[in-house]
């Protein structure tokens, strides 16, 4: 095999060289192998991303829901007020008449009208006191 | 979602489970950030320190330092497996808690580590019965030994051979890669007193176990 290591101390590594060199090694892979782990820890993957873009539209609609409605609850409301205004007067003078024609009597009832000769033609008051 | 046992993370690390080694690293990860401020490891330290305690863990898990005895973590002390008496995150916090004080009492001035210091995380035996089980052993006790060598080496010595054996880079552009070396003369030297220190150690801890 091949000595790897072809520098100054090449064909003077003993055993115990290549065992503390083998062991350098196996622990600096360790190392680089945490390295990426921690690298990986900190860069979310594309199925994260996604989610997590997802949840923020997802609460941006649940936000939007409350304001929306509300906008719409009083607009509801003055467009009932417009209504109840438009049709407030017309409501009025049919609520008076019908009233007054209920509790009052009629013209013709208090002062009946004069059918012809049958009845006496009620008396001014200076007739009247004339009269005596 | 399923919580692995102590035991099971051992188990798919000695067997290079490349999924579990995955998940137990992002799990001890976010624990390890969540609790570095209670180690008082400053921000910009906290990758760098959990990195290094994390290499050290699974260096012991693969050399059977630490091992499933029967359903129990044990960890090889002294020639004898010890039941552990915490988790592996405690301990995981233990080893960074250790490095962190390494880092904050170096003296940048030190190119070397210190014998002592090596000798110390070094300290066990063991003794096999039989010849091939004793072969074996002397074997796993050979790459533990090199292997603590190695995590006890100064991050000086550590990136400059790594640069030149695993990543096979020339003392050229080694030296554009590291500017506080001034000189190719000077930095074959230091390469070499590196090296020099780890097989020293490496031979002294080998004759101590009379793995040599």
């Amino acid at each position: 095999m091949e000595n790897k290591y072809t520098f100054e101390e090449s064909g003077q590594l003993d055993a115990l060289d290549h065992l503390i060199i083998d062991e350098l090694a196996h622990q600096q892979r360790l190392r680089q192998q945490m390295r990426l782990w921690d690298q990986q820890m900190q860069v979310p993957d594309n199925a994260l991303i996604l989610r997590r873009q997802e949840q923020r539209r997802r609460a941006r609609r649940l936000r939007l829901v409350p304001f929306v409605s509300n906008i719409l609850s009083v607009a509801a409301l003055m467009t009932l007020g417009f209504i109840i205004q438009a049709l407030l007067p017309s409501l009025n003078a049919t609520t008076t008449t019908s009233a007054v024609d209920e509790l009052s009597p009629t013209i013709e009832q208090v002062m009946p009208v004069h059918s012809a000769g049958s009845e006496a033609p009620i008396a001014a008051p200076q007739d009247s006191a004339a009269a005596e | 979602m399923k919580k692995w046992t102590d035991t099971e993370i051992v188990e798919a690390v000695a067997q290079h489970d490349a999924a579990m080694m995955e998940r137990f690293y992002r799990d001890s990860k976010a624990y390890f950030c969540s609790h570095a401020g209670a180690l008082f490891v400053a921000e910009d330290q906290v990758d760098d320190i959990f990195q290094e305690a994390m290499v050290h863990l699974w260096r012991e898990i693969e050399t059977h330092r630490i091992e499933n005895c029967n359903g129990v973590l044990c960890r090889w002390s002294d020639g004898q497996p010890q039941p552990m008496t915490s988790s592996l995150m405690t301990f995981l916090l233990a080893i960074a808690k250790r490095k962190h004080w390494e880092l904050l009492r170096k003296d940048s001035r030190l190119e070397l580590t210190d014998d002592n210091a090596v000798l110390d995380a070094l300290d066990r035996s063991r003794y096999a019965a039989d010849t091939e089980t004793a072969a074996r052993e002397a074997s796993e006790e050979r790459e533990r030994v090199v292997a603590d060598a190695v995590l006890a080496m100064s991050d000086r010595c550590r990136q400059i051979l790594t640069l030149f054996y695993y990543e096979q880079r020339s003392l050229d552009e080694i030296l554009a890669l590291r500017p506080e070396n001034t000189s190719k003369v000077g930095l074959k030297t230091s390469k070499y007193k590196c090296m020099q220190r780890l097989r020293e150690v490496v031979r002294q801890r080998f004759a101590q176990l009379h793995l040599i």
